[in-house]
């Protein structure tokens, strides 16, 4: 606890502001904030803020008199905008201190305020009169009344505060289409399984993975390596490998083609798409290959209806068949 | 840190040189530290990198499943079926689904992927008088009608 006479000091000089002589000059600073009126502040910056001891500073924006209240405003000059208000009733006893903080940014995961701070007031008479005098509002440039660096503490950058756990979207085989498609590939989105996890986090070895902890050097050494980790189980059997990145992935497996007249539309088996190995033609006759030439030979004629997209044989009207030794 | 200016002056006409001073002469005052809580993971690096603090977030990638529950982060390395078309679209490139043929008139393969066409007649009862004939060549598969032709 301070010692009683630390606020009566305070009343006599800049503390908690930097001092600057251009605040004493009538003609920079026609209404002062008097030296009595703050006798002591302190402010936390919270971890969003992007405050950088080396260039912003805490200071005190702006003075408003206000039905027998006077209110203080300060703010920070980094480049995510915050304030902390304090308010005074006009005849508010000295040393009355005040903890004030702003609001949080839009961050998911942010919780504590991008500034906090308390406000320790003398005698505020004659800030209230100054204020009046100034028509109700007093704004002060942002290196007039600068918060003491040892007042404020930063916490930017200084601890890990939550972690969330997502994937990139599986890479699926679109849909075939007679079309060409030509829309340039999306940047793949993130698919959240668990966001703003805080509290003691630990990591499980899956499929493959084998994870090694090395305390002397704080390490945390990640590997994939076959076999190592979880054995395959029946989860991943029934997925055929892969591993679900939503419930909804189960039910809503790529469509391998459209419904049509004929037929009803096909989805794969498969959460990333495409076709099964045992549901496709690889050899006709023991021919394989990417392209198998059907090939019409004696009294045999073999086209191809695009309409209908079948591939026809029929025998040559001219041909007489002969049975037994031709 | 901060100097006052007039105090500084004097400390300069000390001469160069290094002064060692004692704690009791210099020891800083209590109320000048802010100790901060560390209970737990301050931050993270990769590789010996810069740290990275605040919200972290721990993406799954190339075949890297991450999964969370109750805390627990489980790591699945499982690959990427598709790593073609990944490799295609991670370099901004197109690749069109390749087609397959997996009927022939609503008739799949068999166990084996082959499709096998047979020159038979089933509405005959000796079936192997057909003149149809159908064998694989090197040009692929003949389907042919044993006999002469007019032409």
């Amino acid at each position: 606890m301070s010692k009683p006479g630390f606020y009566n000091d305070n009343e006599y000089r800049a503390y908690p502001f930097i001092y600057n002589d251009a605040n004493d000059n009538p003609a920079v600073r026609p209404h002062p904030l008097p030296d009595e009126t703050i006798v002591d502040a302190g402010f936390i910056v919270g971890l969003d803020a992007e405050y950088d001891d080396a260039t912003d500073r805490i200071y005190l924006a702006q003075l408003v008199s206000a039905s027998n209240n006077l209110i203080f405003k300060f703010r920070s000059t980094s480049s995510s905008a915050f304030e902390v208000i304090f308010q005074r009733s006009g005849n508010a006893a000295e040393w009355l201190t005040e903890y004030s903080e702003s609001g949080t940014n839009d961050s998911t995961c942010s919780q504590e305020p991008m500034l906090s701070g308390f406000l320790v007031t003398g005698k505020i008479e004659s800030a209230v009169a100054a204020c009046v005098a100034a028509g109700g509002v007093l704004n002060f440039p942002s290196n007039a009344y600068v918060i003491e660096p040892a007042r404020v503490q930063n916490l930017n950058k200084s601890y890990l505060r939550s972690v969330s756990v997502g994937n990139y979207a599986r890479t699926v085989i679109p849909p075939c289409s007679d079309e060409e498609d030509t829309t340039p590939p999306e940047e793949p989105e993130i698919i959240w399984n668990a966001q703003c996890v805080r509290g003691p986090i630990r990591f499980k070895e899956g499929y493959n993975a084998k994870i090694t902890q090395i305390s002397r050097s704080n390490e945390l050494v990640f590997t994939a390596q076959k076999g190592a980790g979880a054995k395959p189980d029946d989860a991943l059997c029934t997925n055929y490998g892969e591993i679900p990145l939503t419930e909804d992935e189960l039910t809503t497996k790529p469509i391998i083609y459209e419904a049509t007249d004929d037929k009803p539309e096909k989805r794969s088996k498969f959460l990333s798409g495409g076709w099964s190995c045992k549901d496709l033609i690889f050899t006709i006759n023991g021919l394989g290959g990417s392209n198998v030439n059907l090939v019409g030979g004696k009294n045999i004629q073999i086209g191809y209806s695009d309409e209908y997209k079948a591939i026809t044989v029929k025998m040559l009207e001219n041909a007489q068949g002969q049975c037994g030794n031709g | 840190m901060i100097f006052d200016r007039d105090r500084i002056v004097e400390i300069t006409q000390w001469g160069i040189g290094t002064y060692v001073f004692t704690r009791a002469a210099t020891e800083i005052v209590s109320t000048l530290f802010i100790p901060a809580q560390e209970p737990g993971v301050r931050a993270l690096t990769v590789d010996g990198k810069e740290f990275i603090t605040g919200d972290v977030c721990l993406v799954g990638a190339d075949g890297v499943v991450l999964t969370e529950q109750d805390g627990v982060i489980r790591v699945d390395v499982v690959g990427v079926p598709l790593f073609q078309r990944a490799a295609c679209d991670a370099a901004g490139k197109k690749k069109q689904p390749q087609r397959f043929v997996s009927t022939i008139n609503d008739c799949g393969p068999d166990e084996f992927g082959n499709f096998t066409i047979t020159a038979t007649d089933l509405n005959i009862a000796n079936n192997d008088t057909t003149v149809l004939r159908v064998y694989p060549s090197d040009f692929g598969l003949f389907i042919e009608a044993a006999g002469r032709s007019n032409i």
